[in-house]
């Protein structure tokens, strides 16, 4: 009989392979994005205002935004390229060989990945951004995402729990060893790895931490291979059976009750949820904000609730994996109205609700920061929020309740209709929002870059009233087309036209809008187009459960 | 005259390149257990997914309890209990909380007959249905298909997941039951032995098409099983005019024929061979012989 021997160094070689061969595309791809984005925008900037990279203090913000662009960009295909650790839990081979090769190849990609990019922005800008500090940055990052997520647990809930808590503990270790956060440059960390070189101790500690993650990476997978493996949802159900439950539940009133009650128990309880836990994180740093960034601070953490609101919205409108009406719930019997409505009813539950936990979160920023003497002064906030005048305490009220309504109305305008195209499904929902973006990116930034100054602003003014035109005239196709095929009701319409009135009235309480077009043209065009969601949400569910 | 409850009228669907359904043509009727047999792939839970309106009918129509399942899913689907393939159920549900919900939905779900569903089919109210067994799961699909009393139970590929003593003693039962309450049952399997045990109808379906339908004694009782023995030995297959399918080796051959046995019997004799038994073939067989032959006419054109 013929044996082939097989060594740990033909295992790692094979499990090697497997990393790239599923990966190459994505990391690739990965790499072509980011060096392509990062070069149209830092072009547009440079043609702008004639910026320069190398050695000021935009160069290095510059460098930070292109970081993170590149870690999520890469580190989505390195996460991809690992494929699901289970199914080599049954490979005849140690868990140290499966972790160490894995790990390596994912270090090695990033760094090199990193390293191309960064070179190639360097030989265009003339950036002189460094290459080995961010890059072993990168790659630990890399190898302490997989040591999470190869040991904690096989759900992404938990994953996800996981990687917040490391992130808070660390951002809050982060923030007691190098003091107070200041939004207007990046000082602490960042400096010593990222603009002081890299020396022959930084290399020391890249190696015991490399080490330690690779030893920590294969305990946790030994653990989860043989079953006893840290599982978070073990202690999630051990919460749950603390709380008493009522014996029997009554029955739902209705079917669209239940729908409701479906939608918010699956997803729309996220959103409330997820502004919790960046709220205590924000409540962490809140002591160690400098007393001259305080009103910056409240800025910046009054737009952080914007901005997972729309990642949560992708989320709100999946219906399964692959973006389709799973058996269980286009099965339901309940008109195509009816189940959009649940879903537009939970997302602008979670968005109510998760301003209403920010409303709390930043009261006890404010008092946070009066116990330290840190308060900000009602002048500096007002200008922070772009209020249209200094304003007097008695009109300030008003003018945030203006503010309010119309932050809440674009929010909900958001998230809604992220929501409702995610619900048409992953290719359409993609294609639309794509051409959104690209139209909007391509025309704006590509008449930065082609048309000479003095053309620049007649084809900007002419793409802008274009653009608005033709969003406008889609989102009124879109009523057009859910009102002929019976999907709304003239309810829905006078919806529509409240939200749009509420919301121009707010604009008009907060910023003081005028008779010149260009004060008022912007605004009234989102307000009509922030209810479009009221007409795609029913539009989405009829297209993607009758496939 | 029996009611049609489910028609599908000229049916086509395709999946980019791939012809999923060619013109099916087939009606269930009410009262009826209607099974769809077929191998995986065939397209079988593309036309189940056709009747609850997940599919859009492109090519041809769909009619349940005479309304289009695309335009009216409320009124179509409160009157029909699914169990899908998949056993797709919300994870995070427990199984008390799966009760609930759907009760929502039916206005004819009867309590104390889910109750006794429930404990029937041996499911802890507070387990969540993420952690229940695969059996399990198929259970509580089963339960909440089960319990408003439906009049028209779809179920796909009943059987998978269940273990042996439920798919025989309860599935079988329950079916039967439903059937006799005059109630409508269509389902698909792959089981022949199962659907040969519990159906009225049958239709048959290999490659997107209709192969064969019918009243289930009327297909047993038009194909015979004849096993002849031949002078010589046969190098190659014989060639037999009737003769759906013809396996052996040597001197004996088996022969599936769909009537014609007069004919068949002829041609036997004429090839020196004579017929040794005679027999009715089971639905198994004829499956076989059929997708085998469908599948031999396919590769041939």
């Amino acid at each position: 009989m013929n044996h082939v021997q097989t060594g740990g160094m033909q295992q790692a070689r094979a499990l090697a392979w497997e990393f790239w061969a599923r990966g190459w595309r994505g990391q690739l791809l990965g790499l072509a994005g980011v060096i392509g984005f990062a070069s149209l925008i830092y072009g547009v900037f440079s043609e702008i205002s004639d910026l320069t990279f190398r050695g000021t203090e935009t160069g290095r913000s510059l460098h930070f935004g292109f970081y993170s662009v590149t870690l999520f960009s890469l580190g989505a295909s390195i996460l991809a390229a690992w494929g699901v650790p289970r199914r080599r839990y049954t490979l005849p081979t140690s868990s140290l060989v499966i972790v160490a090769s894995t790990m390596v190849c994912s270090m090695v990609s990033m760094f090199v990945l990193y390293a191309l990019a960064a070179t190639a922005l360097n030989l265009i800008f003339d950036a002189g951004w460094p290459i080995w500090g961010p890059g072993l940055v990168a790659a630990l990052l890399i190898a302490w995402l997989q040591t999470l997520f190869w040991s904690i647990s096989n759900t992404r809930g938990s994953q996800l729990a996981s990687v917040s808590s490391c992130v808070m503990i660390l951002a809050s270790w982060g923030v007691l060893l190098f003091g107070a956060i200041k939004f207007a440059s990046l000082g602490g960390p960042t400096a010593v790895w990222f603009h002081e070189g890299v020396s022959a101790s930084h290399l020391g500690m890249f190696s015991l931490a490399s080490m330690g993650l690779v030893g920590v990476g294969t305990v946790g997978f030994a653990s989860l291979r043989c079953g006893s493996g840290i599982e978070v949802h073990r202690i999630v159900d051990w919460a749950c059976r603390l709380i008493p439950r009522t014996a029997r539940a009554t029955p739902f009133s209705y079917p669209t009750t239940a729908q409701f009650w479906m939608e918010w128990r699956e997803r729309g309880y996220v959103m409330p949820v997820g502004t919790a836990v960046i709220g205590a994180a924000v409540l962490l740093i809140t002591p160690f904000v400098a007393r001259a960034d305080s009103s910056e601070f409240f800025g910046a953490i009054s737009a952080i609730l914007f901005l997972p609101a729309i990642v949560i919205g992708l989320f709100l409108g999946a219906r399964s994996p692959d973006g389709l009406f799973a058996n269980f719930n286009g099965s339901r019997p309940l008109t195509d109205s009816q189940i959009a409505n649940a879903v537009l009813k939970s997302a602008t539950v979670g968005v109510f609700s998760s301003a209403l936990v920010w409303a709390v979160l930043l009261g006890a920023v404010a008092l946070i920061l009066a116990l330290f003497g840190r308060l900000p002064s009602l002048q500096d906030v007002s200008h922070q929020l772009e209020l249209s005048r200094a304003p007097e305490v008695a009109y300030l009220g008003i003018r945030l309740l203006g503010l309010v309504a119309l932050a809440l109305g674009a929010i909900w305008g958001v998230v809604a209709l992220m929501t409702s195209l995610v619900l048409a499904g992953k290719k359409v929902g993609g294609v639309v929002m794509c051409t959104l973006f690209g139209v909007w990116i391509g025309g704006g930034v590509g008449s930065e870059l082609l048309l000479s100054p003095e053309a620049q602003d007649t084809f900007q003014r002419v793409f802008f009233f274009s653009f608005v035109a033709l969003t406008l005239l889609g989102n009124a196709a879109g009523f057009a087309a859910a009102w002929r095929l019976k999907l709304i009701s003239h309810k829905t319409l006078l919806m529509a036209v409240g939200i749009v009135a509420v919301m121009f009235a707010g604009a008009h309480l907060a910023f003081g809008l005028t008779s010149d077009p260009e004060s008022y043209v912007p605004v009234l065009w989102g307000c009509l187009l922030a209810p479009s969601a009221l007409a795609v949400a029913p539009l989405a569910v009829w297209w993607n459960r009758h496939r | 005259m029996s009611e049609t409850v489910v028609e599908f009228d000229r049916l086509s669907r395709s999946f980019g390149a791939k012809r999923a359904l060619n013109e099916v043509t087939l009606r269930v009727e009410r009262g009826s257990v209607f099974g769809l047999v077929g191998e995986n792939g065939a397209g079988k839970t593309t036309l189940i997914r056709h009747a609850i309106g997940l599919l859009k009918a492109k090519q041809g129509s769909v009619r349940v309890f005479q309304l289009d399942p695309v335009r009216h899913p409320k009124e179509v689907l409160g009157r029909i209990g699914y169990l899908s393939e998949d056993r797709d159920l919300p994870d995070w549900m427990t199984v008390a909380q799966l009760m609930r919900y759907n009760q929502a939905f039916y206005r004819g779900w009867d309590e104390a007959f889910a109750e006794q569903l429930r404990e029937q089919f041996e499911l802890d109210p507070k387990q969540q249905v993420k952690k229940l067994s695969r059996g399990q799961r198929a259970r509580a699909g089963l339960l909440i298909a089960l319990a408003h009393r439906p009049e028209l139970l779809i179920l796909d590929e009943p059987s998978s997941g269940l273990d042996p003593v439920v798919r025989r003693d309860i599935l079988s039962a329950i079916i039967r039951t439903v059937a006799d309450e005059g109630r409508t049952v269509l389902f698909s399997s792959h089981l022949l032995e199962e659907v040969e045990r519990v159906a009225d109808q049958v239709a048959m379906i290999h490659s997107g098409r209709v192969g064969l339908n019918g009243p289930l004694p009327e297909i047993l009782q038009e194909h015979k099983r004849l096993v002849l023995r031949f002078g010589e030995p046969q190098l190659a297959e014989p060639n037999l005019p009737g003769a759906i399918s013809c396996q052996g080796t040597g001197r004996e051959w088996t022969v599936l024929c769909n009537g014609g046995v007069e004919e068949l019997r002829v041609a036997a004799s004429k090839c020196g061979a004579e017929i040794v038994d005679e027999g009715t073939p089971t639905l198994d067989e004829i499956f076989l012989a059929r997708a085998g032959s469908q599948t031999d006419r396919q590769g041939a054109s």
